[in-house]
C-alpha cells in the first residue's frame, strides 16, 4: 500500500535546476566590478614568520589590494572568535586559542593563510599571490605518531 | 593568448584565452556554462566532468587549448527539447541529489558508464565506476539506485527500438 499524505513519498521541487546545470552557486555569480581573492599560504607546518614582502605583488597588473595580518592588527580587527563558548566545571571560561584570519607571527600548519590578494581576475590574483615573498624561521614539528 | 574553437553542446564556438586556461574555466567563464562545477580543481572530485568526443574527461585537468577542435558535451547539453535525459529523470525520481553540486559530474559520469559498459550494470560495478566522483552530501546510495534505474530504463528503450 502506498501512503498518502503523511508518510507519502514526495519528489523535491528544486531538483530540476540542479539536474540541468542551472543551479546558482556562489562561484557561478558575477557582479559588476567584482574582485577576486587569492591567498598566500604557509609552506611550513610550524615556523616563525620573519618577513612578508608584498612590494612586487602590489605592482602586478589588476591588483587592487594585498593585505596581511599586520594590517588586521593595525586596524583593530580581532581574532576569529569561537561561536561555541563552553565554561569549565568551575565556571571559568574555556581557554580560547588566538586564531587570526591572517597569521603574521607563527604559522602552525601548512596552508595557514598569511596574506590575501584582491585583483580584477582570478588569474591576476593568483599570480600576485605567488609574488608575495614570505620568509620563515622553521620551528620544530611532530612528524611521528610517537615521540622518541 | 590563443584562439580555441570547439563544438559545445552542438554549437560551434570559439574564444580567445590565455594559454594556461583550463577547459573548466573556458566553459564556465568564457561560455557562461556554469553547470560544470569546480569542486577541487585537482582531479579528485569529478564535479567538472564533461564529455569530449564521447569520452568522459575532468575538465579541470585539461587545458582549453587541448580541447580545441573537439566536440564537448556538458550537463546543459543532455536534455532535449526541455525533456530531461533518462539519467536526469532517474536522479530526480530516486532522490539522487541533495545540494546538487556534484550532480552534473555524477550524471555525466553515469551516462559515460552506460556508454562504455552497456545497460547491464550491477551495484558493485556502479560503485566501482563512481570512484572518481565525490558527493560531499554523501548520498551515494541513492545515486547508485538512480544509475541502476536509468540503465534499466535505457535497456527497455533499446529493446523497444529493436
Ligand atoms: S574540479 Fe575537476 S575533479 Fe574536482
Ligand atoms: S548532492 Fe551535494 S555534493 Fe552531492
Amino acid at each position: 500500500m502506498t501512503a498518502e499524505g503523511i508518510g507519502a513519498r514526495v519528489l523535491r521541487k528544486e531538483d530540476k535546476r540542479f539536474l540541468t546545470g542551472n543551479g546558482r552557486y556562489t562561484d557561478d555569480m558575477t557582479m559588476p566590478r567584482m574582485g577576486y581573492a587569492a591567498f598566500v599560504r604557509s609552506t611550513h607546518a610550524h615556523a616563525r614568520i620573519t618577513s612578508i614582502n608584498t612590494d612586487e605583488a602590489m605592482k602586478m597588473p589588476g591588483v587592487d589590494a594585498v593585505l596581511n595580518g599586520h594590517q588586521l592588527v593595525a586596524d583593530g580587527i580581532g581574532n576569529i572568535i569561537c561561536g561555541w563558548m563552553i565554561h569549565s566545571k568551575d565556571g571559568s571560561p574555556m581557554n580560547m586559542g588566538a586564531y587570526r584570519a591572517l597569521e603574521s607571527e607563527i604559522v602552525r600548519y601548512v596552508g595557514q593563510a598569511i596574506a590575501v590578494v584582491v585583483a580584477d581576475t582570478p588569474q591576476q590574483a593568483r599570480d600576485a599571490a605567488d609574488a608575495v615573498v614570505v620568509e620563515y624561521e622553521e620551528l620544530p614539528v611532530v612528524v611521528d605518531s610517537s615521540m622518541h | 593568448m590563443t584562439t580555441v574553437s570547439m563544438t559545445v553542446n552542438g554549437k560551434q564556438i570559439s574564444g580567445e584565452v590565455e594559454d594556461r586556461t583550463l577547459l573548466s574555466t573556458f566553459l564556465r567563464e568564457n561560455q557562461g556554462l556554469t553547470g560544470t562545477h569546480v569542486g577541487c580543481d585537482t582531479s579528485q572530485c569529478g564535479a567538472c566532468l564533461v564529455h569530449m568526443d564521447g569520452k568522459a574527461v575532468k575538465s579541470c585537468s585539461m587545458l582549453a587549448v587541448q580541447a580545441s577542435g573537439s566536440a564537448v558535451t556538458t550537463i546543459e547539453g543532455i536534455s532535449q527539447n526541455g525533456q530531461l535525459h533518462i539519467m536526469q529523470k532517474a536522479f530526480k525520481e530516486n532522490h539522487g541529489l541533495q545540494c546538487g553540486f556534484c550532480t552534473p559530474g555524477m550524471i555525466m559520469s553515469a551516462i559515460d558508464m552506460v556508454n562504455r559498459l552497456g545497460t547491464d550494470l550491477d551495484e558493485k560495478t556502479i560503485r566501482h565506476e563512481l570512484e572518481g566522483n565525490i558527493c560531499r552530501c554523501t548520498g551515494y546510495h541513492n545515486i547508485v539506485k538512480a544509475i541502476k534505474a536509468a540503465a534499466d530504463e535505457m535497456a527497455e528503450v533499446l529493446e523497444a527500438a529493436e
